[in-house]
């Protein structure tokens, strides 16, 4: 308790020093006065008086100087008096205050930038329940397990852990007509809420009834984040049971998540979450629910209180083989459903949730980080470099406190002070830096497509990062020249024409930083060179069409009203009304992009040809429009391109004939003209034409 | 030759300060000076200027408040008074002291070279 009240009253000492010292120096001046006074009453002459009650008094400035030691907290104000003389030097020189600071807090900036991504996408857990107890349902290289409905359904009523869910990432059209308004979605469970531990700040979440075929009691229900009902609702307290339509087909909004959650895929954030069950009413013609080939739903688990990772996993692959018998899809063939039987699916951990960005991202962004090391270690050289420089040119100064007296101690903590005042000011520019510098990496991340959001706060986590990155760097560029400064001779103050010559050590840490420093950017350069060679390798590379001509559109017919039947002939009318277009040579569609990285897959046979090996047998399928390689600039190597007659022939299914062309990679393998035959659940012959 | 005056231990100018504020009321440092060099007869050494940082730090500890006002002969000056807590702290500080002298009275009694 007195404690507390001794440094409280210190405290406040530190904050009233001026009036507490006036006050001690009239409190002097009274006793002395007082002392005078009686002295002279005792018959002394004023003179005699005056130095006698200066002898009793003892050293008034010894006095004073046991004072302030008292009256405030000695070691904050001398370290204050530090860094205030520090400001004062570096404001005297502000071309080496400005390049060191801002060598730091570009080291700094970086470092901070890449870690709140690697933060954010790699380490931080969901902010659920226990998310050390998830688990994700994936196959044997650690990939996340995709099932089917029914393949789910399976595995969720043997119980095999406490809870499991499924979800499925995907994005809703909201609007009514005209433009779509595209947000970022999530097929839930009806546990899915329940099993992460996540209770809504308004309203409830799904129930397992919501998530029935076609709804639940209150019909088809929505789920809606909290970052989604402030920008759409702005926070209204009656958006619980209010429509919303998604796809066209209304919903009623029953809650509202909690605003730390953003769902369980990071990078791809959900704004309206929908029961699993009530996906037939938005993709009537085409549901991938009781599908038994779509494989959609990922799986994630919380494993009971007695349960490890290993005996989990155990129990899932003994139950796998059955799981996947019962939801056989009816077109595989004897070897596949072997194989199909026999992968085993693995369990990982989930506490950071399931991300596609982080798995795309992880090694780049380790790479980044240890590149961005790099860099602090260079700037630190550096500024170490420059404090070592400007030491020596303070020589004399130095040497001319130490010769008045000033310890050793004191010198070393006087430059460590300028050092502290580089690191803080560097940091804190470097933490501009690395707020700009992070969202615009994070942009980088989204393609044309899918848009990713990442929020990087300025949290706790980061300003700690950044104050460790702050001090280890201070360590590193302040306690050689510190220590340097405090060997300084105090002679040296009386020597004529030390000043700026570094006398002596001329091979000290100076030329080991160099050494290190040129070390340190030679590999950073040789890292950048390979990184452009393989840029330029890739941006050289022969994509197979003229990419400088080509422009792609993506259409999306499947969120409009459009049937099925009647989506070609949208696409045809499409195609027609921009190859119509001034400037535009030709336009063609296509099911997926050129090196998109999206196919579809196929297995082929060869009528009358030698048996094909399994490898052989896949093929990456397109479907594409007449005079889609001339649009793309595509040469044939013989043959022709699609034309008319073959739409027409898709069109009417003569005699089941669809014409195809085959990448030249293909045709080495079996190189035979005239049919093939093609089967997806049903075969089709198919006949080659170029 | 000069009679050798006993330095003002450390710790024990506290008990003196606070024991004369509580015997005479408040009173302002020149004051309390006096009357201890009074009290010990001029046989303590007593530099009256330390008494300023330990009137401070009695302060701190809320042993102790002081106002300005003004001395009999008309002169400002600051004075001291002791606090509840510092009279409770005296107490404390006067049975420590006796404790302290009996025991160090016992090793002096003891003769010889068996302490």
């Amino acid at each position: 308790m007195t404690r507390l009240r001794v440094l409280a009253a210190r405290l406040r000492g530190l904050f009233a020093k001026g009036r507490l010292d006036r006050e001690l120096a009239d409190e002097i001046e009274s006793h002395l006065a007082l002392s005078v006074e009686a002295n002279v009453n005792r018959g002394m002459d004023p003179a005699e008086a005056r130095r006698a009650a200066l002898r009793a008094f003892g050293g008034v400035e010894q006095t004073k100087e046991a004072y302030r030691d008292a009256r405030g907290l000695p070691r904050i104000e001398a370290l204050v008096q530090d860094l205030r003389y520090g400001l004062r030097t570096l404001r005297r020189s502000p071309g080496f205050a400005a390049t060191a600071a801002v060598s730091i807090a570009l080291g700094v900036g970086a470092n901070t930038a890449i870690f709140s991504i690697l933060d954010k996408l790699l380490l931080r857990e969901l902010q659920v329940r226990e998310p050390r107890r998830l688990v994700r349902v994936a196959t044997e290289d650690g990939a996340t397990a995709y099932l089917t409905t029914p393949a789910w359904e399976e595995l969720h009523k043997r119980e095999l852990f406490d809870q499991s869910l499924a979800w499925a990432w995907t994005q809703f059209d909201l609007s009514e007509g005209g433009p779509a308004e595209l947000v970022g979605g999530v097929w839930a469970s009806g546990g899915f809420f329940d099993v992460l531990g996540v209770r809504a700040v308004l309203g409830r979440t799904f129930s397992e009834e919501d998530s029935k075929r076609g709804g639940g009691p209150d019909g088809p229900v929505a789920v809606i984040s909290y970052r989604f009902w402030q920008r759409r609702f702005g926070g209204a307290g009656d958006t619980v049971g209010q429509t919303l339509a998604v796809e066209r087909v209304p919903f009623k909004i029953i809650g509202v998540t909690p605003p730390d959650f953003a769902g369980v895929d990071v990078g791809f954030p959900f704004d309206v979450a929908l029961p699993i069950g009530v996906e037939p009413l938005i993709h009537p013609s085409s549901s991938q629910l009781d599908n038994p080939y779509a494989w959609w739903l990922s799986v994630i688990a919380r494993l009971k209180p007695t349960q490890d990772m290993t005996a989990a996993g155990a129990a899932l692959r003994s139950a796998q083989s059955q799981i996947r018998d019962a939801t056989m899809p009816g077109y595989l063939r004897e070897e596949d459903r072997k194989r199909y039987l026999g992968e085993p699916l693995t369990l990982q951990a989930a506490a950071t949730g399931d991300s596609a960005l982080r798995r795309r991202y992880e090694r780049p962004l380790a790479a980044l980080m240890a590149v961005v090391v790099l860099v602090l270690l260079i700037a630190c050289a550096n500024v170490a470099n420059l404090m070592l420089a400007r030491t020596a040119a303070r020589r004399h100064e130095l040497a001319m406190r130490l010769a008045l007296g000033a310890t050793r101690l004191r010198v070393a903590r006087q430059l460590l002070a300028e050092s502290v005042l580089l690191a803080g000011a560097g940091s804190a520019l470097g933490l501009l830096f690395a707020y700009w510098g992070a969202r615009l990496l994070v942009a980088q991340f989204s393609t044309q497509a899918y848009s990713v959001a990442l929020d990087l706060p300025l949290d706790w986590r980061v300003l700690g990062f950044t104050a460790a990155v702050g001090t280890s760097a201070v360590l590193l560029f302040g306690v050689v020249p510190a220590l340097r400064a405090a060997r300084t001779d105090p002679g040296d103050a009386l020597k004529v024409g030390v000043r700026g010559v570094s006398s002596g050590h001329r091979h000290g840490p100076g030329s080991a930083l160099v050494v290190a420093q040129v070390a340190v950017s030679l590999v950073l350069v040789v890292v950048a060179g390979l990184f452009i060679r393989t840029f330029s390798a890739l941006a050289g590379i022969d994509v197979g069409f003229e990419r400088d001509r080509v422009l792609a559109v993506r259409v999306d017919a499947q969120r409009t009203a459009n049937t099925p039947p009647t989506r070609l002939a949208l696409y045809q009318r499409v195609r027609e009304a921009v190859g119509a277009l001034p400037g535009v040579l030709s336009a063609a569609s296509s099911a997926s992009l050129p090196i998109s990285n999206m196919a579809l897959m196929a297995w082929i046979d060869v009528p009358g040809g030698p048996a094909l090996s399994e490898p052989d047998r896949a093929v990456s399928l397109n479907l594409v429009s007449p005079e889609w390689f001339r649009t793309l600039g595509t040469p044939l190597r013989a043959g022709r391109d699609f034309d008319g007659r073959d739409l027409r022939a898709v069109h009417s299914r003569e005699g089941d004939q669809v014409a195809t062309v085959i990448h030249d990679g293909n045709v080495h393998g079996h190189g035979h003209s005239g049919r093939m035959s093609f089967r997806r659940g049903s075969s089709s012959p198919i006949r080659k034409v170029g | 030759v000069r009679e050798e005056k006993p330095d003002v231990l450390q710790g024990t100018l506290a008990l003196l300060v606070l024991r004369t504020l509580n015997a005479l009321g408040p009173l302002h440092g020149y004051g309390i000076a006096r009357r201890i060099e009074h009290v010990s007869d001029n046989k303590l050494a007593l530099n009256q200027g330390t008494l300023y940082p330990a009137l401070l730090r009695l302060e701190q500890m809320g042993w102790l408040s002081s106002t300005w006002g003004i001395s009999d002969n008309n002169r400002k000056a600051k004075y001291y008074a002791i606090t509840r807590a510092g009279k409770k702290r005296l107490s404390v500080e006067e049975e420590n002291w006796e404790r302290v002298a009996t025991i160090v009275g016992r090793f002096l009694k003891l003769s010889g070279d068996t302490p």
